[in-house]
């Protein structure tokens, strides 16, 4: 991550084997219009990648235009006193803390919170709960939470290669990414104020969908909510309860299929060849392979996306 | 609250202007008029404030940018609650710069300025004047002013195209431009583009592995030392 050289002790893969650094699950909520906190879980979870967070609220309420989002997830350190001395990261005499750093490329903003701060004195195991929260429309595209150790007063006693600066960050013990919108396996949704355009309509601006990202420069579905017909969309509620916007997602998924099979690269998207991570090429070829769309006619991709898609939100 | 514009729409626009030689208005729903009309007033009203000072935007431009600035700010996110996640999106202020006010870009920018209109990220002007007042907010558009007065278009630059890894700390740049503006006042000499580039790299630096907001004394303290740093070097030289 940090490509300086480090002139101190820092965390490193043994030390943090013998601390025992332990994690609960994470839990999120937001407050809502009615300023009650509500706690909601996401629509799928990412087994293969633990601490990726796809960011759509299973019950579809959570907006991040209008929500704040928190954060919560109870940490332990087993062995905390193996952070000090010799083998540790700071001398035995000095104060450590633990933050939380976050950063956010797509939303161009990063920030840190301190959480709790120990010394060697402390009874073992060390407990923190960890808490986070983000402003209503703040977060776009993705945010990377690191829990880190950092320096918070260093001892009298030095010794060689301990980092002497209050403020200095020791280490990272766990990072979190979570994807607020246009990632992952959701579906870019762009939403317009035009009375003269149509209720929605897809964009395909790619020219090399197996580099490209999965993401609104490339692909575009977009929702007008200065159309006639915008309350029939209903989405406040959510789209499980708006059989207009699962209409909307299929035909926009169908729209991009028909698409690139219509380009040179369909073959090698199919055989899960030659695209990058998080290309339109991977991420088609994922809802394909897992959701069970039947790609040979567009009669049959029709209907094997609907199965999927109302199976899926529509209850 | 507005559109969005991909940089391929933006491009295939900004084509067609390049071949006339000039922008084109395109035609504007009843809702985008009013942010239009707001955004052009946002720049009579800052040439008005030059006038009445007896000095002209071609020999000003600082100081037109940042009166401009802060009416666009105040439009937008006082009024019209714009934040982060709107304005770290190019393709929202593609929609203001090509759609709303080419006209007003094309005059500061004396023509068509493809990076200051959509083409790169962190020059958009809009963009970049949005971020300017944001990153130095003071809490009301008097104070910010007045800690921003003093400086130059380099500051913008300086300020705006060093999000550092990760992004902008944004606590922390209000901290620092509010102790650059004070050196204004209270030390003019040391007041100048060269120290804040030396004070921005310093920074960018010292960030790679210490968080400002948790040394003693907080962002505050951090920002004291970073300009003192170079008061310390001057003295020993």
């Amino acid at each position: 991550m940090q490509n300086t050289i480090q002139l101190y002790r820092s965390l490193n893969d043994k030390i943090l084997e013998r601390i025992g650094f332990q994690e609960d699950l994470v839990s999120f909520y937001h407050l809502t219009d009615e300023g009650e906190e509500r706690e909601f879980t996401l629509a799928e979870e990412e087994d293969s990648k633990p601490n990726v967070f796809l960011m759509n609220d299973k019950e579809g309420i959570w907006d991040p235009n209008t929500h704040n989002l928190t954060l919560r997830q109870t940490v332990s350190i087993e062995n905390p006193l193996f952070l000090f001395g010799n083998s540790g990261v700071a001398a035995k005499d000095s104060r450590l803390g633990i933050a939380l750093s976050w950063q956010s490329r797509t939303s161009a903003r990063r920030g840190i919170k301190p959480i709790l701060s120990f010394d060697g004195s402390m009874p073992a195991p060390l407990n923190a709960e960890l808490e986070i929260s983000f402003a209503p429309n703040l977060l776009r595209g993705s945010v990377e939470i690191d829990t880190v150790i950092f320096l918070q007063r260093p001892g009298e006693e030095t010794g060689p290669g301990y980092a002497t600066k209050p403020g200095t960050i020791l280490g990272t013990l766990d990072t979190k990414t979570l994807f607020i919108d246009g990632e992952g396996s959701e579906f870019p949704i762009v939403e317009v104020e035009d009375p003269s355009k149509p209720l929605w309509w897809v964009e395909c601006n790619w020219t090399d969908p197996l580099t490209e990202p999965f993401s609104q420069e490339y692909v575009r579905i977009y929702l007008n909510l200065k159309h006639r017909f915008n309350k029939e969309l209903n989405i406040k509620k959510g789209i499980g309860q708006s059989p207009l916007l699962l209409e909307i997602l299929s035909s926009s998924f169908q729209i991009i299929i028909e698409r690139l099979k219509l380009g040179d690269d369909w073959t090698d998207i199919m055989s899960g060849q030659n695209f990058e991570k998080g290309s339109i090429g991977e991420a088609i070829y994922y809802f394909v392979n897992t959701f069970n769309w039947d790609v040979t006619s567009p009669e049959k991709l029709a209907g094997s996306i609907r199965e999927d898609i109302y199976g899926r939100f529509g209850g | 609250m507005l559109g969005r514009l991909t940089r391929n729409e933006a491009e295939d626009v900004f084509k067609k202007w390049t071949n006339d030689g000039k922008v084109r208005l395109p035609r504007l729903s009843d809702a985008d008029k009013l942010h239009r009309e707001s955004l052009v007033t946002a720049e009579s009203k800052a040439l008005e404030e030059l006038e009445s000072r007896g000095l002209s935007r071609n020999k000003n431009y600082y100081l037109f940018d940042l009166l401009f600035a802060l009416n666009l700010y105040e439009y937008l996110t006082i009024k019209n609650s714009v934040n982060e996640r709107e304005a770290s999106d190019d393709d929202f202020w593609r929609y203001i710069s090509i759609k709303l006010i080419p006209d007003v870009v094309e005059r500061r920018w004396e023509g068509l300025k493809a990076s200051r209109f959509y083409q790169e990220s962190r020059r958009i002007w809009v963009k970049a004047l949005w971020w300017y007042i944001h990153l130095s907010w003071q809490g009301s558009i008097q104070s910010t002013y007045d800690i921003l007065k003093d400086n130059t278009t380099d500051t913008v630059v300086q300020l705006v195209e060093r999000p550092g890894s990760g992004g902008y700390r944004v606590s922390l740049t209000r901290n620092l431009m509010r102790y650059y503006g004070v050196i204004a006042d209270e030390y003019p000499d040391k007041h100048s583009t060269e120290m804040f580039r030396k004070i921005m790299r310093l920074n960018t630096a010292r960030t790679k592995v210490i968080e400002p907001a948790l040394v003693d004394g907080g962002e505050q303290a951090y920002v004291k030392e970073l300009f003192e740093y170079f008061d310390a070097k001057d003295k020993a030289i």
